[in-house]
């Protein structure tokens, strides 16, 4: 432990230096503009970078996972300017729908000859962060939906400070989007990269869309896509946002995705997490205003020598709001799941309706799964579960299987199946329902190879 | 025993209760019957002093004394006792502790002696023998993993324990099949007595046809607009509310 | 819905209600205030000790003091900090030598017993059930030692343990809870006064209930003591833990260790019903309880299970936990843990699963009402080598009024597929529906929570030996009593 986090210091330092570097040469401007609060606001997050460093584990939301791999590795940045050289087939095979409105990205930086948003409907607005004007570009002052120790928010500071480009999805009043696709191409180089990825989703009042988000890495490769989504969903407005994160298997993928729900909206995430060596997952709703409705659900596929982590804070700040959560992992090779998702109710939340669900499945003798669900409930008068539950498959229901006719192989696939396409299911919208579906058809074809 | 005068009742906001006038004199029993939303169920939550329920106008006069101001405990002290229509369930708690708590509270409140153990084990073996109902209702948790006809089964139970003046049944029918509801009239009919009046708050005629009562009344839309003997409930079976309601509407 | 305001005011009345509150006015010997190397070898000296035990005492004191600017901070609790220099270390009521019989105990202590509700005389000759009472750091007195050393158990202080049974001390002290365990614990391991032993011979059943009652007297004194529980093979052991304090404006700091080892096929069940002074209803004064409790099921098929009823105490930190290494061994831990006014508990227990076969359950309540704060926190270790581990959680919270908090914190680590472990939990109100129903029946308002409360902990306290299940009972409606609406 004391050998990891002492190489985390020295790891950190070295970022601290090239983080240095950068704003020496250029104070990091979006879209070729020098903005003072930008740099500031940049300039001071990388002070808190520095103060707190890496997170070890011994910051309390960092327990199960260990970052001593990434910090230890020498990453340059993933400046690619110009045009990306890839092939429009190349896209196509990871695009949502043929007509889909797309954006997409290469080792971080927006492509627009490869994207599609010749015809965005009326009151929608996509465009690359280093595009944005101003206004939009405020957002990225919001504080943090949920409050958690500063340590723990480390590269939340770390992106601010070094964000490059992104995407800003804007639904004016009334707006549908349905659906838009986000598309981050990541293709290994001879150096390990790193894309500090800026995502802003705005839903104004009465406004809906389906936002799909996905991390892809062309070829094998140590990289490192370290990104940070604000979600604001105004009144009355719903967004759908659904995410797949399929990089590289040599690659380290972060995420933070932050919410804020006002009155009478609804936020219905999923994540399918089966890429990347190093993966880790967070999401943060923030329930601030009443009747508002989080589902949030998701599936981890880990195998091999994977850690994929998802941490889930839910805060009910106002009274009426409900909340569900329900993640499932499915955990092979010696691969090592974590979930930990916290509900907390504030004092007068009253009325508040809070579930949460964690099943692992653990298909190897080696394989992990941590969990810790957490509720913190400050008012009386709330309706809060939460249940966790760790084991192997059903060996009774396999030996019906069995006794069916199935082989063993078959009947596990078969339940592996269930486990996770009951999930998928609760997915709203035909292509994104059945764009999850093949991926995960895909994880399971790719696991029966010998 | 229990006489309404121009009762008007309010909950959430909303008037439920119109003016209800109703006379129930000492060891009779009466049907209320009425159509759904007509204020049964108000009727049967104000006389036991729910707190959700507002008298805005009128008054209940339980054995000569004004009810309106009473706590609900007081009220079942006193000796009204109400046959919820949903009864309650509570985790942990079972039968036995829990009506020996309730009949020595009523016990004390009468300045009768408090019953030990030994004296409420046979006091309960004693009733459940004249219900034809079984010992283990005493040992299970408070209508937890009850079916529908068990919970009213302890219901009736329990009000043989704690031996009321004024039984307010509601909806006991409800949910019911046709054996149950042949063992919960039974076990009402083998606590009617001189003294004790019940009032049966029904939509159906069918629980009347084992327990007979005395006098029928129809409420509709929050207020009595008939009251008359026993074949009126059978009129209401055959013809339905619909005249009434027009009537009432108009 | 919140709580009417009539509760409120019931609670308000509630507080000062503490029974045990009294002052004994007897004669202490206090060691000077403050922490130091002299602190402990005056300890040590005072109890005689032999070398090795100071050493052991003084080892732990270096790494506590290392580690004094580091109290652990991860609990969900919040306390002034504490000045350890200002407290006193040792305190013992006065008396010439440890008495050889009841007969010798000072009239005021046997006094103090019976109106805490233990009549130590009374005891040995009818209840059939053991006692050794600990007054502020010393057993005064430990009944019905002479039947029990005839099967070949000892019963007895620990002071006593190190004297008379050295080798057994030696063998098991620190053994489940090691002096540089965590920061409580290490300062118990250097200043640890008292407290009770028991070793129960092989396929030996202990015929009685053993029972302590801890209590602490003297003013800005600190309580540590240090009870070792041996079963060895085929053994049985039930004992019993009662802690009382009197009411104090300041804040006492009590930090006990207790260990726990179950041999081949032992069974060991330790029950705590802790009702240290809880402070006021505005929160000055109580108990700072911070306990490491910890049981090792060594050998195979063994079984440890911890029940607690936490009603007192200004703060509850601690984690009755079972390592699970024999196989098929079996771990328990049922829990009751009650905050109102101003009190904070975070407890719950780690069960750690080594060997194969091995169970556990976890049954947890948690009540809070006024401006309490209870936290389950709870750890489930599955290690590779734990085949076929099994275990349950449930943990359920019941909010009385808007300003109480009732938090669940379990953490889950499996390292083996063929384990399946579920945690449930659940938090909620007491149900206007089900005060209604209790009071159309007759109950009043108090009576019908006393009563639901009682229900909501009923799967914990059927666990506790008859007698104590009573004094819980009580002892639940008294810390809660009308705090509803």
């Amino acid at each position: 432990m004391m050998n990891a986090d002492s190489s985390i210091a020295i790891a950190h330092d070295r970022f601290i230096a090239i983080a240095h570097d950068r704003f020496a040469e250029a104070g990091t401007p979006l879209g070729g503009v020098r903005l003072p609060w930008l740099e500031s606001l940049r300039r001071d997050a990388l002070e808190r970078f520095r103060r707190t460093g890496f997170p070890t584990t011994k910051v309390e939301a960092w327990k199960f996972t260990n970052l001593a791999p990434l910090a230890r590795t020498d990453f340059v940045e993933a400046i690619a300017q110009g045009v990306a050289d890839i092939a429009t087939a190349v896209v196509d095979g990871y695009r949502l729908t043929p007509d889909c409105h797309l954006a997409v990205f290469v080792d971080g930086r927006f492509q627009p000859a490869l994207s599609d948003l010749g015809r965005l409907p009326a009151g929608t607005r996509v465009v690359s962060l280093s595009q944005a004007d101003e206004a939009d570009l405020r957002l990225v002052t919001a504080p943090p939906a949920v409050d958690d120790a500063p340590s723990a928010r480390a590269l939340v500071e770390f992106n601010t400070a070094l964000m490059q480009d992104g995407v800003v999805v804007h639904l004016g009043r009334g707006a549908v989007l349905d659906p838009v696709q986000l598309l981050f191409l990541t293709r290994p180089g001879a150096a390990p990269r790193v894309a500090h990825v800026r995502n802003l989703l705005v839903a104004e009042a009465g406004s809906s869309a389906t936002v799909v988000e996905t991390h892809v890495g062309l070829g094998r490769g140590v990289y490192w896509t370290n990104a940070v989504t604000q979600v604001v969903v105004a009144s009355n407005a719903v967004l759908r946002h659904y995410k797949l994160q399929a990089e590289d298997e040599a690659a380290f993928h972060t995420a933070a995705t932050s919410v804020r729900l006002q009155r009478n909206s609804a936020y219905r995430a999923f994540m399918l997490s089966l890429g990347a060596r190093l993966a880790r997952n967070e999401l943060d709703v923030l329930l601030a205003g009443e009747n508002g409705e989080a589902r949030l659900a998701g599936a981890t596929l880990a195998r091999g020598d994977q850690h994929l982590d998802t941490t889930l804070r839910v805060e009910h700040a106002t009274a009426r709001a409900s909340s569900d959560q329900d993640f499932r992992n499915v955990v092979d090779g010696r691969a090592h799941a974590v979930f930990q998702g916290r509900i907390r109710v504030a004092p007068d939340a009253q009325k508040t309706d809070a579930r949460q669900i964690n099943r692992s499945l653990l298909l190897s003798p080696a394989a992990v799964a941590d969990s810790k669900p957490e509720l913190e409930i400050l008012a009386d008068d709330v309706r809060c579960s939460h249940g966790a539950t760790v084991g192997d498959l059903d060996k009774d229901v396999l030996f019906y299987l069995r006794a069916r006719g199935l082989d063993e192989a078959e009947a596990r696939a078969t339940l592996i199946d269930a486990f996770v396409g009951e999930l998928l299911d609760g997915i709203e919208g035909e292509p994104a329902q059945a764009y999850l579906r093949r991926a995960f058809a895909d994880w399971t074809r790719k696991g029966a190879r010998p | 025993m229990l006489n309404i005068e121009n009762l008007h009742v309010e909950v959430e906001g909303k008037e439920i209760l119109r003016g209800v006038d109703l006379v129930l004199p000492a060891g009779e029993v009466h049907a209320v019957m009425g159509p759904n939303g007509s204020g049964k169920s108000t009727l049967a939550h104000v006389l036991a002093g729910h707190e959700g329920y507002n008298v805005t106008q009128g008054r209940i006069l339980y054995r000569g004394h004004d009810l309106t101001a009473m706590e609900p405990e007081e009220r079942a002290r006193e000796g009204i006792f109400l046959a919820f229509q949903y009864p309650v369930e509570i985790p942990g708690v079972t039968n036995a502790n829990f009506l020996k708590s309730a009949v020595n509270a009523v016990r004390k409140h009468r300045g009768e002696p408090e019953l030990d153990a030994i004296e409420f084990l046979k006091l309960a073996r004693d009733k459940l023998a004249l219900l034809r109902m079984d010992e283990k209702l005493l040992s299970r948790a408070i209508n937890i993993g009850f079916s529908g006809g068990e919970k009213k089964r302890n219901e009736i139970f329990q009000m043989a324990m704690l031996d009321p003046q004024l039984a307010v049944l509601d909806e006991t029918d409800s949910g019911l099949d046709i054996d149950a509801l042949q063992v919960v009239a039974d076990g009402i009919n083998a606590l009617r007595r001189p003294g004790r009046s019940i009032l049966m708050i029904t939509h159906y005629q069918r629980l009347l046809n084992y327990v007979v009562p005395d006098w029928v009344h129809v409420l509709v839309r929050g207020r009595i607009v008939k009251s008359g003997g026993k074949e009126l409930a059978q009129e209401l079976e055959a013809k339905g509310y619909a005249d009434m309601i027009k009537a009432a509407a108009a | 819905m919140v709580a009417s305001p009539q509760t409120v005011e019931t609670i308000r009345a509630l507080a000062g209600d503490y029974k045990y509150g009294f002052v004994t006015d007897i004669e202490s010997e206090l060691a000077p205030k403050g922490l130091n190397e002299e602190t402990i070898r005056f300890i040590s000296a005072k109890k005689q000790e032999p070398a090795w035990l100071l050493e052991w005492r003084l080892k732990a004191f270096r790494v506590w003091q290392q580690h004094q600017d580091h109290e652990p901070t991860w609990a969900r609790v919040r306390y002034p900090k504490i000045d350890y220099q200002d407290i006193h270390y040792y305190a013992a009521p006065k008396s010439k030598d440890r008495p050889k019989s009841l007969d010798e105990v000072d009239p005021e202590l046997l006094e103090t017993y019976e109106k805490l509700g233990i009549p130590l005389r009374e005891r040995e000759a009818l209840a059939g059930v053991a006692v050794d009472a600990v007054f502020d750091s010393i057993s005064v007195a430990t009944t019905f030692k002479d039947k029990l050393k005839e099967m070949g158990i000892i019963f007895c202080s620990i002071s006593e343990a190190v004297r008379e049974h050295p080798e057994l001390v030696r063998k098991y002290l620190g053994s489940v809870v090691p002096y540089s365990d965590n920061f409580f614990a290490t300062l118990n391991s250097a200043v640890f006064s008292d407290g009770s032993f028991v070793y129960v011979p092989p396929g030996v059943r202990c015929p009685m209930e053993l029972s302590t009652y801890f209590r602490i007297n003297a003013r800005s004194s600190g309580q540590f003591e240090r009870t070792l529980i041996i079963a060895d093979k085929g053994s049985y052991v039930s004992y019993l833990e009662g802690c009382t304090a009197p009411m104090r404006d300041e804040n006492q700091l009590h930090a006990a260790v207790v260990e726990l080892v179950a041999l081949e096929d032992a069974e060991i069940r330790y029950a705590t019903v802790q009702n240290w002074y809880p402070g006021d209803k505005d929160g000055k004064g109580g108990i700072y309880n911070f306990v490491t409790k910890r049981g090792a099921c060594r050998g195979a098929r063994s079984r440890i299970s911890w029940t607690q009823v936490e009603t007192g105490s200004a703060i509850t930190w601690k984690y009755p936990s079972v390592i699970l290494q024999g196989d098929d061994s079996v771990g328990q831990f049922y829990s009751v843990a009650v905050t109102n006014n101003w009190q904070q508990a975070d407890t719950g227990t780690k069960m750690i699963h080594i060997g194969r076969n091995t169970r556990s359950t976890i049954i947890s309540k948690g009540i809070s009402a006024g401006h309490g704060q209870n936290t389950y926190r709870g750890l489930v270790r599955v290690l590779p080598r734990a085949e076929n581990a099994r275990n349950y959680s449930q943990c359920d919270s019941l909010l009385i009024g808007p300003h109480c908090g009732g938090h669940t914190v379990p953490y889950i680590e499996v390292k083996n597929r063929s384990a399946r472990v579920e945690h449930e939990a659940t938090t909620s109100k007491i149900g206007e529906d089900q005060l209604f129903y209790c009071r159309q029946r007759g109950l009043s308002e108090e009576e019908a929570v006393a009563m639901i409360v009682n229900g909501f902990c009923r799967e914990v306290l059927q666990k506790l030996p008859m007698e104590f299940a009573v004094e819980a009972q009580k002892l639940l409606g008294v810390s809660l009593e009308g705090s509803v609406g």
